[in-house]
Parts: structure tokens; sequence; C-alpha cells
């Protein structure tokens, strides 16, 4: 089934921003936006909630903490105990490094690695741009208007041209 | 924002007010050009340099490591010296990215990219000498924890040595990272922009479908925060725990409490040395004044002006401590370290690293880019000299008189020293020509905000 997108583009994120307010206040579905740099506050513009990443954070630390912590004390204590100047096995104080680097370590790793498979980032995912220019300088927000009623796009259209939209394109996919 | 002067609130970070368009091509086009001349005389120089390094270790490792000098008993004089000193260079890139990222300094965005890339160079190099220490590079792998045919005989956890492995390791691995993943939004703005079909596929690869989609946006943010808020105490800890390779020993003049906060101030201290070096130089070299402004040096300054006084009252409390501590040993390796026959390396470091920085007090030396180019130079070869009196001058006199020695490089260690220089400067002059040396779209939002600042937002 086809969908009816409509595209406009932007100068300023500010303009970007007051557009998708005022479309959402008038109950237009935003399917995204695109833009070649962070635009604050367009999670609350849009509604969207925060990341989840750093759950993934969470659990990978506590695994690289309780691993490492759990992996020397065995290797040092029970799998081949050796005195090294006559400190005692278990010298649970000096494997704390070690704990905190693998903490940081497995956190960083698998919260970068959740991120790329989350936003399905891969050297071989071809770029799919919504308009030509917003890895440079355009602002884009893609409408759904699929299913909308005849008189809906023409309005739509007015509310984008008087929030200073560049360009306004329909597009189906 | 009416009745304040808005540029004390938010002062300039951008020299006028580039349009988005003219960032990207301010920033990129000086990679499409044909490289300029001074780049291959700089090129051609770090590569010849790098080739020597490369002789030298091979020789090293053909013959033994005694061509090191590790036949006297000062056994950890030069390579570990340039350990040291190129893992403290490796730590301003991530205090900037990450410290400055948490406390919300916009000047960082100017600098971070260039300081983190050489952080990443700055660790390599720091990492070459424990391994050619080792005289055997192709075990290098038995310092970590694997299960080997040996037991499993596990390694010493105890050991800072260990901890150190694991430490540099970690932190090499995350800012590499935080470079990467840094990178990622401006790899694809080059890849949008490449003519050459070959730049086009390259960038292409490596910016891994970016789109500028705003859930990626949303996800991106908290993953640098995320980033930011571990790579914190990391930084603060791997040089904590290099300085515990000292510490944790008996050695006068090594076993100081004072040894971790120390050697954070004087990482940092040498590091934003380093970036202060090379970005007045590629500032000059790629035309780039408009973006890494006299602002952002005179930032720099302050703190090289605040590391410096930390590490000069670490000095003095090490001396201080010596004196006061009552124990004898201690007060003789300090007065050997101030008048014995290495007193000219220890008053080079006091002069380079705590006198030198404070003309940095006054605004008008601190404005100065060639008086802030000769200080950053003085203070890379203050901190370098701190390593060298921190090990040789404990080493040379040890407990036992019959263990005192005189040290003094051979041809093999200053050429490999030559060879990490040389690696160093290979891998940031290619940097420099491939990737985009400020992050692109940070300062577009900078751009953004300044916008709003001005129309009153």
């Amino acid at each position: 089934m086809g969908r009816e997108l409509l595209v406009a583009t932007f100068d300023h994120d500010e303009d970007l921003l007051a557009s998708i307010r005022a479309a959402r206040r008038e109950g237009f579905a935003v399917e995204d936006a695109f833009t070649p740099s962070v635009v604050h506050g367009i999670e609350d513009a849009l509604g969207a909630p925060p990341s989840r990443l750093p759950w993934i954070t969470l659990a990978a630390g506590c695994a690289g903490l309780l691993g490492a912590a759990l992996f020397q004390f065995w290797a040092a204590d029970f799998d081949w105990p050796v005195n090294v100047g006559g400190k005692p096995p278990n010298s649970a104080l000096a494997f704390l490094p070690i704990t905190f680097e693998a903490t940081v370590l497995l956190g960083g790793v698998a919260t970068a690695v959740a991120f790329f498979v989350r936003s399905r980032l891969s050297p071989l995912a071809p770029p799919r741009l919504a308009v030509p220019g917003v890895t440079n300088d355009v602002l884009a927000v893609v409408f759904d208007l699929t299913g909308a009623e005849p008189g809906r796009e023409p309005a739509l259209r007015e509310l984008l041209a008087g929030s200073r939209a560049r360009e306004i394109r329909k597009e189906s996919a | 924002m009416t009745t304040l002067d808005s540029s004390i609130l938010r002062p300039r970070l951008l020299e006028g007010s580039p349009t988005l368009r003219q960032i990207t091509e301010d920033i990129a086009r000086p990679l499409d050009a044909r490289p300029t001349r001074s780049w291959f005389v700089c090129f051609a120089l770090a590569v010849t340099a790098l080739g020597l390094g490369a002789a030298a270790a091979t020789y090293e490792v053909m013959t033994g490591i005694g061509t090191w000098g590790l036949n006297k008993t000062v056994g950890w004089a030069f390579d570990i010296t340039n350990f040291v000193f190129w893992i403290g260079i490796g730590h301003a890139g991530t205090l900037i990215s990450a410290i400055l990222l948490l406390l919300r300094q916009k000047w960082r965005t100017a600098i971070s990219r260039s300081a983190e890339g050489m952080t990443i160079f700055a660790v390599m190099c720091a990492g070459l000498f424990p391994l050619l220490h080792m005289g055997r590079p192709w075990f290098g792998f038995w310092i970590f924890p694997y299960p080997n045919s040996r037991g499993p005989l596990w390694v010493n956890f105890r050991s800072p040595l260990l901890w150190d492995v694991v430490a540099i390791s970690t932190y090499f691995t995350v800012s590499l990272v935080f470079w990467y993943v840094g990178m990622i939004p401006d790899l694809a703005t080059l890849r949008d922009r490449a003519v050459k079909p070959w730049k086009r596929e390259l960038y292409g690869l490596l910016s891994l479908g970016w789109d500028g989609s705003r859930r990626t946006w949303t996800r991106y943010e908290t993953l640098s925060l995320i980033l930011a808020g571990l790579a914190t105490p990391l930084v603060v800890s791997v040089h904590s725990i290099v300085s515990m390779d000292f510490a944790t020993s008996v050695l006068p003049g090594w076993h100081a409490t004072l040894f971790p906060p120390y050697f954070v101030a004087g990482a940092v201290f040498s590091g934003f040395g380093m970036v202060m070096t090379l970005l007045i130089l590629t500032r000059k070299v790629m035309a780039l004044e408009r973006y890494i402004t006299l602002r952002h040096l005179e930032a720099m300054a302050k703190i090289l002006l605040v590391t410096g006084s930390m590490v000069g009252f670490c000095y003095l409390t090490e001396l201080f401590m010596a004196w006061y501590g009552g124990n004898l040993y201690e007060r003789a390796a300090f007065w050997n370290r101030a008048t014995g026959p290495y007193a000219w390396a220890y008053w080079l470091m006091m002069t380079c690293n705590l006198f030198v920085p404070q003309l940095l007090w006054s605004k008008r030396l601190r404005t100065s880019v060639p008086v802030l180019f000769v200080v950053s130079l003085l203070v890379n070869v203050g901190m370098w000299f701190e390593r060298f009196v921190i090990i040789v001058t404990s080493l040379h006199r040890d407990y036992l008189p019959s263990s005192w020695w005189m040290y003094k490089p051979t041809i093999v260690e200053i050429a490999i020293l030559t060879g990490s220089f040389g690696l160093f400067f290979t891998c940031f002059l290619l940097f420099v020509r491939f990737l985009p040396v400020i992050a692109m779209w940070e300062i577009k939002g900078i751009a953004a905000a300044a916008l709003h600042a001005r129309e009153g937002h």
C-alpha cells in the first residue's frame, strides 16, 4: 500500500520546531525530521520519549563489574593461588582498578553497539536521504498524509508556508 | 537578553556569523584541495622520523634490549619516560570532549575533534614503549588473562603493571569509539558532497548510512552523554593507575600518596600543551582562524595556568614532605634531584612547568599567539623532563650504593623516541588531510544558538 508523504524543508531550526508544534496541534502526524545538527527541543515538540540506551549501559556495566570482580576472585583465590610478596590470595582492594575498568569498557562499548543496532547503522546500509542537503544545510520534516481527508493537505501546506518553509513537496512511498 | 550585554553571557565562539553551508565549506574544502607544499614537507619529515624509529626498533628486537641501555640499573629510564609522556599527552583529548561536555563548555566544540584524534595517536605511541620494553614483543599477549596451556597460570591481578594494561586498553578503546561516533554525522556530510567516486565510497562505508533522522539524533545525544559520563572517571583513573606503577614501589622519590592527583594534573597540563602547539599550527595552515579563535586559545591558556600551578604545587609539596616526613632516604633522594648530577634536568622541569606558565596571568601574554606557541613548546619539554627526573634520579641512586650508576640514553633509545614523534605526526597529518578537523555538526549547533541570541529568542 502506497503512503502519501509531504516533505517540507526549512533554513532555520526555530522555523522547523514552530511548524512541527503547529502541525501537531492541528492533528497532523509527523513521520520524522531530518537535520544536519542536533535541534534542541525537538523531542518536546514531537512528544517523543527519551532514548532507552541508558538501560543497556546499566546492564552491561553491571555485567562488567560483576564479571571482572568474580573472575579475579576465582582466578587468584581458587583456580591457581600464587603467593606474590606475601599478599593474601583475596586481595580484594587490589582487584578494584580492573573491576572499574571492565565496568567502563563493557558499559561504553555495549552502549555504542546498541546504538548502531537500534539506529540500523552499518557500513552496508545505503543512505536514504529525505532531501539532498540534510547533512549540509537543509532541515526537513516529513508528514504522513496516508488516508487523510482531501481537505487536509492544502491546510497543511498553508500552515507550513506560514512557518517559512522553503520548499514543500509531495512524495509517495 | 535586553538588559544585559549578551556578549558577557554568551561569549562569541565564532568570528562573524557563517551560514550552515559556509561552515561545511570552510571546514571541508581543505580536504578537497591538493595538499600544500608545507604539508608535504611536514609529512616527509614525519615519515622519515617514523622510518628511523622503525629501523631502530627492528635492530633492538633482533639484537636484544641491551641496545636500549637496559644493562644498567636504571632499567626504566627512557622507555617508561616516553611511555608516561605520551600517555599524558593523550589525556587532553578526552578531558576536552568528555569533562568539558559535561560542564557544558561550548568552546570545546572547535577543538574537541583534533584533541581526540591526538589522544588516539598519543596512546598508540605510548603503547609502543612497554611493548618494545618486553624484548620479545610477539609475546605481548601474555599480559592479558586468557586461558592458556600453562595451567592456566593467570596474570597477577595485584600488580599495578597489569592495572595499567587494562586501563590503557580500555582508555584506547573507549576514546576510539568516542572519536568515531562523534565523526559519523560529519562523515555523512563529506559523503554527500564528495565528487570523486572513491571518496564517496570511502566516506559512505565509514558514515554507516547516516541520514540525520531525528530518532537517530536523539539516541546519538544520549550515547554521547553516556560515553562522556563514562570517560570522565576513566580519564582520571588512567593516569592515577600509571602513577601507581611508581607509588606502590618502595623507592625513595616514588613512594608517595601524592602521586595519583599529581600525575593527573600533569597529564592534563602536558596534554593541553600539545593541543595548543598543534592547534596554533593547524588553524594557521588550514585557515581556520574563524573557528579556532583567540578566545579558544585563551581558554586553553587558562587551563595551562591552572594545571601548571597544580603541578608546581605538587613539586613543592614533595619537597616539603621530603623534609618534614623525616625519612632520610626520601630527603636524600630530593636533595640529589635538586643538587645532584641531574640537577640541570630538575631545574629545567621546574622552570618550564612551574615558572613559565605563570606568565599566563597576564592577559596581554595570554592572548598573544607567538607567546602561547613558545609557552606550549616549553610545557612539552618540561613535562618530558618531569618524567625523566622522576624515573632516572630515583633509579640511579638506589638504596645500595653498589647499584649507583649514571644514565645516558643510547642512540637506539633516541632513535625510537624520534620514531614515536614520527608516528604521532604522520597520523596527525593524515588525519587533517582526510577527516574534518572540526566537528561541523557541533559548530552548526553553536551557530544556530548564536543566531537565536542575536534575534532575541
